[in-house]
């Protein structure tokens, strides 16, 4: 396994390891709201807010992790190039990512026109974003194997 | 992913040039060895910058380094 596609297996396994105790954590949270709190939107709303620097912060601590792990076990150093190749598959998985996101985007706004409780809408939301990381981090991971 | 209409011979110049390492090519048209990697194997078609820079590597055409099969289009 080359250095980019250990890398993203392990940024992958992180963010999925992350997405998952971080949606248990917040519906632990709801669920102590009581059976029907008055304030959802903004519970909601907190929780996908929260979850983006979440993610960001969890990215930089299993990279330097990733790291100095990696600089033990393979003496071999992280590759300072960015050439064309990367640029590519960087640009294909973003727009992968994209592509599921507003997916996700549209089929949470079918559930207010279904008429569902907007709980369900922001909860997809969260997933939304979730899956979609996972699924770029997926991309990405296939076209270093197999090419673009 | 299907594999691309361009080969390469890569693998054979770096053989004739003293048995240059992948990554001693990667360095000399300034990528990762990841990148040689693919191309070598078919999986990836440099940009026409890339491919000039790899051609001069080893000081030969760009037609000595890749051809394109137009029988499978």
């Amino acid at each position: 396994m080359s250095f980019p596609e250990r890398k993203n297996t392990v940024y992958l396994i992180g963010n999925i390891a992350v997405s998952i105790a971080y949606f248990m954590y917040i519906a632990q949270q709801y669920m102590a709201l009581g059976p029907a709190p008055t304030n959802d939107f903004r519970f909601w709303g907190s929780a996908l807010l929260i979850f983006i620097p979440v993610q960001v912060v969890t990215r930089v601590i299993i990279h330097i992790i990733f790291s100095i792990i990696n600089t033990i076990i393979t003496q071999e150093e992280e590759p300072d190039v960015i050439d064309e190749f990367d640029k590519i598959i960087e640009s294909k998985s973003t727009l992968i990512f994209y592509h599921v996101f507003v997916i996700g985007f549209f089929l949470s706004i079918a559930t207010v026109f279904l008429d569902m409780p907007p709980f369900v809408m922001l909860v997809m939301f969260l997933l939304t974003a979730i899956i979609a990381g996972i699924v770029g981090d997926i991309a990405r991971i296939i076209f270093y194997r197999r090419g673009v | 992913m299907s594999k691309s209409q361009i080969s390469n011979q890569i693998r054979k110049l770096r053989f004739e040039h003293n048995e240059m390492t992948q990554q001693e090519l990667a360095d000399k048209v300034r990528v990762s060895r990841q990148t040689i990697v693919a191309i070598e194997k078919g999986n990836y078609s440099p940009s026409l910058e890339l491919a000039f820079k790899i051609a001069h590597a080893f000081n030969v055409p760009l037609e000595s380094v890749f051809s394109f099969d137009s029988t499978e289009s």
